[in-house]
């Protein structure tokens, strides 16, 4: 390891040093917006021929931008999906800001699907997808509720964890392998229903970005994937709205100035599957709850030309509930960010963030079993960051953040005086983890850029007062107490990011990388989807943090501005992998460490794409190769076993059309290899019933899936009328694929010697019609 | 909260059958029984497992050599009845609580001419005291009648509990799913002060009452290990849940291979529990 960060360290001095003595230049910077909302377009792309060779940079998720040029006359070229390039030319004899307002392009409906932050054949970046706002509004939806999640999980090298799950496994990893983060702030339970739709509501995000496995060295937490949402800034020209009515919920949009350079978003959506069943013929269901909320709301600020301010919050609930038992789950996030540019070439950023995500439970079943038991994690963290562009074709980021997690497993047993359990609560973890962080982008000549980042994260557990327990053959084996407040435990993980992108000519380029990561908080689940009432644990003296390394590499190239391809390889170990022994009791255990098996991960794949963003049909085609594996002493007999990933194939298609001013079709369809699982061989007879004896773990797969979902919008346009509205109609599931969701065997009540195998399944066709504002 | 699922998907799930196959079972020996209090004849089973989709009844094995051993006697086991691999004590056996007892089994089931030896161990809980049964109608269930018990759990350092149900002498849970397994990890007490132990659906036919009907509660006091072999069986007849289920996994044993090669598998359990019983007239 040390010989890695010296090799860096030594090849960033001699890239900024070979700086010396070269041309003299300037920065141009500046904030590229859309002139139908005033909001900044993130991924907008600028970029600029110099002495015949492309130069060019990506708006950050503000809309900001800036390049280093040399001295001279340059003809800036800015362009975005979606609106019409705009060319100005600058005069640079000093540093400059330019801003620029782009034009949204005449009848331009659906938009590219997937769109990059410029061209990813010139990115010096791999690994990474990103989805606006109306890329994911396209796709057909189920039940007409789009769903960012959803979306994601049509991506090259993204899987469902299980049928109509919002949890989703990257490369091979688990559902918990994936950071996913709201304006920098952690989202631990990313679903509603029982993981039916994610918490994101469409209408108040901006862009997506999933980085998957090579995250950047400013981010850190999780193996797999890094997904980044950020939230969309308030419209700062004028007073705007926009809303749906849809089969299970509603939804409507606030937005605007408030102030001179201050604006506002607000954004609402609730379900109403209990408003029906209050109609409901049977007097059961009428008292029944069933509903989710999701509230967002964010304030911008720009102080002068320098400095921006914005806030944002997150709040929503999931009600189920009828007169004897009753469960809510809920998340909350806030940031506060401020950015501050001391000049055109340096940039500082800070944020500071909190999050929790907690649950409820509670059963009134007479007197002395009534029982309830809740569950809460929190996080509170910053970030400090700065951005320099040190020379042309040298930038640098470094920084530090720090989060403290209390995670508190679990709180609850009888309620009353009469009550037949006692009441407990579970020891509260406490937990620091810091990083310093630095990245580097270095421009090489000759087509050639290097990325090298390097993460420092440290990972404290911090005493709660009570007893810290020791494992020893998977059993507790003593106890310490130390004092409230005290480290009693640290973990150091040096991780380095590296990557390599060379452009072979104009339209292709070659990329490689290589990231470890460290993972120091999990899901208590042993499940493939994950559940509502999963807790999250910690590394501790008894359970290592999993680490991961990931190789990858890739050829990219454009067929013209239509056609995108791509192929990426990869390469994946991980250590401290976290499965669960057979049979484990996970919810409300207080000894859940003793159930813990630490294993090895090991996969690998292929990724493959072709993306059309300017043909009469937009969209992409996608084919995945990927295999994932594990081992852990004591399950599978101590033999590796595929992952419950481990989903060889996978091809997706997402096509949209505009077929006149008013139509917009889409369609998508999807095929994957069935899931691993572990199926029934024999049986043997207790108390008159045949149990199953069972096959290696994950020696059987589930029937391939397959699914066809479709899409029509017809947009009602009336000359002059500032209210526009239009209709989605949806099919999900169009053909009635019948994929399994569970398969479970059974004995026949009239012939119990006789058994047989069940499925449940979902969806059949599901259609949906949502209508859909903007004012 | 597993109730909500199917409130939740109650819009479109379904459920239909679906060909599976999945061939052979893995050639393994099965052993299930137990000794308990009651002054009765105690059964050992011996099979082997058979293929999941198979149509047969279970596949005992004659011939085996079967004990159980204490401290202070042996019982031999006799192969009794039509049905093959059922091995019974005499009838006048009775297990004591606190004692330990060891089951032994002699036979070639690895078909190599010698007979293996197979044990296992187990020590019978002290017993709980059942002083008295109460039935009322539900307020919560609707339909169900729910059986109380009254009385005193005994002095074990955990105790695992098992409630079993007769009407008329009639044994209603007989089937592993019948009947569950309550431990009192956070009881506030060893007084069982009118504690639901069980209902009775009176929708079903099998477990309608009928005033003058005489229900009977059976309290069975399980070691943590029997507990968790019960336990686990019944994970295994439960439909698979990608949300809340881990994935399935063969049943705990506490039955080794102690002689011959040791190469054949072998799975089952042996127990020993006290058994408690109160009756109650439905009115």
């Amino acid at each position: 390891m040390r010989c890695i960060c010296c090799l860096l360290l030594a090849l960033l001095a001699g890239m900024t040093a070979g700086a010396a003595g070269q041309e003299v230049s300037f920065t141009v910077r500046g904030r590229i917006s859309g002139e139908d909302s005033g909001r900044g377009l993130a991924g907008a792309n600028v970029s600029v021929n110099v002495e015949g060779s492309r130069r060019g940079s990506a708006a950050d998720a503000r809309g900001d931008y800036a390049l280093r040029l040399p001295a001279g006359r340059h003809a800036l070229t800015f362009s975005f999906i979606g609106y019409a390039a705009r060319e100005v030319t600058v005069e640079l004899s000093a540093d400059r800001v330019v801003n620029v307002s782009l034009s949204p392009r005449a009848n331009e409906i659906a938009g590219v699907v997937v769109s990059a932050a410029g061209r990813r054949t010139e990115r010096p970046e791999m690994n990474v997808e990103r989805l606006s706002a109306l890329a994911i509004k396209q796709l057909p939806a189920l039940m007409g509720e789009v769903d960012v999640i959803k979306a994601i999980q049509m991506l090259p090298g993204v899987q469902s964890t299980a049928e109509g799950s919002s949890g989703f496994s990257v490369r091979g990893g688990s559902h918990d392998q994936n950071l996913i983060l709201l304006d920098d702030a952690t989202v631990y339970g990313a679903s509603h229903l029982m993981g039916f739709f994610s918490v994101f509501n469409n209408d108040a995000i901006k862009e997506v970005t999933l980085y998957k496995g090579d995250v950047p060295a400013t981010f850190g937490g999780r193996l797999s994937s890094l997904l980044e949402i950020r939230s969309k800034e308030g419209n700062g020209e004028r007073l705007a709205g926009a809303g749906g009515i849809g089969v299970i919920a509603s939804r409507l949009t606030l937005e605007g100035p408030i102030g001179r350079g201050v604006s506002f978003i607000a954004s609402g959506r609730r379900t109403y599957a209990d408003v029906f069943l209050a109609l409901s013929p049977d007097k059961d269901l009428r008292g029944t709850a069933l509903h989710f909320y999701d509230l967002n709301g964010r304030v911008d600020a720009r102080a002068g030309e320098r400095d921006r301010l914005f806030v944002s919050a997150y709040a929503g609930e999931d009600k189920f509930a009828n007169k004897s038992a009753g469960m809510t789950f809920g998340n909350k996030a806030v940031t506060a960010g401020w950015s501050h540019a001391f000049s055109a070439d340096l940039l500082a950023r800070a944020t500071v963030s909190g999050s929790s995500y907690n649950y409820y439970i509670g059963s009134d079943i007479g007197e002395q079993l009534a029982q309830d038991w809740a569950s809460a994690m929190s996080d509170v963290g910053g970030k400090v960051e700065v951005a320099w562009q040190a020379r042309p074709g040298l930038e640098l980021k470094f920084g530090y953040a720090a989060a403290m997690h209390r995670f508190s497993p679990g709180d609850g047993g009888g309620i009353g005086d009469d009550a037949l359990f006692e009441r407990v609560r579970h020891p509260v973890q406490r937990a620091r983890e810091q990083a310093f962080f630095g990245d580097a982008m270095v421009g090489a000549g000759e087509g050639l850029t290097l990325r090298l980042g390097l993460r420092y994260s440290v990972f404290s557990n911090v005493a709660g007062g009570g007893e810290v327990k020791y494992l020893q053959d998977h059993l507790y084996h003593h106890s310490e107490f130390p004092r409230r407040g005290a480290v009693y435990h640290s973990y150091r993980h040096l991780e380095p990011r590296v990557g390599v992108t060379w452009l072979v000519g104009s339209e292709g380029s070659v990329k490689a990388s290589y990231a470890r990561s460290v993972q120091y908080v999990q899901v208590a689940s042993n499940s493939a989807a994950g559940s509502p009432l999963d807790v999250w644990f910690q590394a501790s003296p008894n359970v290592r943090p999993q680490r991961g390394d990931q190789l990858a590499a890739g050829y990219f190239r454009n067929l013209g501005d239509a056609w995108e391809l791509s192929v990426e390889v990869y390469g994946r170990l991980a250590r401290g992998v976290i499965d669960f022994k057979d049979h484990a009791s996970l919810l409300g255990n207080e000894n859940l460490e003793e159930e813990v098996r630490a294993g090895k991960g090991r996969g690998a794949g292929m990724e493959w794409m072709a993306r059309a963003n300017d043909a009469p049909v937009t969209g992409w085609v996608s084919y995945t190769y990927s295999r994932s594996w594990r081992q852990a002493k004591g399950i599978n007999g101590d033999a590796w076993y595929r992952s419950p990933y481990d989903k060889p194939h996978v091809v997706t298609v997402v096509a949209n059309r505009d077929v006149s001013a008013r139509w917009r079709v889409s369609a998508n369809w999807i095929y994957a290899t069935g899931h691993p699982v572990t199926y029934p061989t024999g049986r043997v007879l207790v108390e008159n019933r045949y149990v199953p004896t069972y096959s290696g773990r994950n020696e059987f797969r589930f029937p391939d899936y397959h699914r066809l979902d479709l899409s029509a919008t017809r947009l009602l346009l009336r000359a002059g009328a500032r209210v526009t509205s239009e209709l989605n109609f949806s099919l999900y599931n169009a053909y009635g694929r019948k994929n399994p969701w569970s398969i479970f065997f059974r004995q026949e009540k009239e012939q119990p010697d006789v058994s047989y195998a069940e499925q449940i399944y979902l969806f059949g066709v599901v259609p949906s019609v949502t209508w859909n504002f903007t004012f | 909260m597993m109730k909500f699922i199917p409130l939740i998907l109650l819009l479109t799930a379904c459920t239909e059958r679906i060909d599976i196959r999945t061939g052979e079972a893995t050639r393994q020996l099965f052993a299930y029984g137990y000794v308990t209090s009651d002054t009765t004849r105690h059964v050992v089973t011996i099979s082997r497992a058979t293929a999941y989709f198979a149509t047969t009844p279970r596949a005992g094995i004659s011939g085996a050599q079967v004990v159980i051993v204490t401290d202070s006697a042996t019982y031999a086991l006799a192969e009794v009845g039509e049905e093959a691999g059922v091995y019974c004590t005499d009838a006048d056996v009775a297990g004591v609580p606190g004692e330990a007892y060891e089951l032994v089994m002699m036979l070639d089931f690895d078909g190599d001419g010698a007979p293996e030896e197979y044990r296992a161990s187990a020590c019978m809980p002290l017993t709980s005291r059942i002083d008295s049964v109460a039935l009322r109608h539900s307020t919560v269930f609707k339909n169900q009648v729910e059986v109380i018990g009254y009385g005193t759990l005994p002095d074990n350092e955990k105790n695992f509990m098992s409630f079993h149900l007769y009407r008329n002498g009639e044994h209603l849970t007989r089937s592993l799913e019948d009947f569950f397994v309550m431990d009192d990890t956070h009881f506030t007490s060893r007084e069982m002060n009118g504690v639901l132990c069980q209902l009775l659906d009176q929708e079903e036919e099998e477990s309608r009452l009928v005033a003058g009907d005489t229900v009977t509660l059976r309290v069975d006091v399980l070691s943590e290990e029997y507990a968790r072999f019960i336990r686990e069986a019944q994970q295994e007849l439960r439909a698979a849940n990608p949300i809340f289920g881990g994935p399935p996994a063969n049943v705990f044993t506490n039955i080794r291979c102690t002689g011959g090669d040791g190469g054949a598998r072998v799975s089952g359990f042996f127990a020993a529990f006290p058994t408690d019983s109160k009756s109650v007239i439905y009115r």
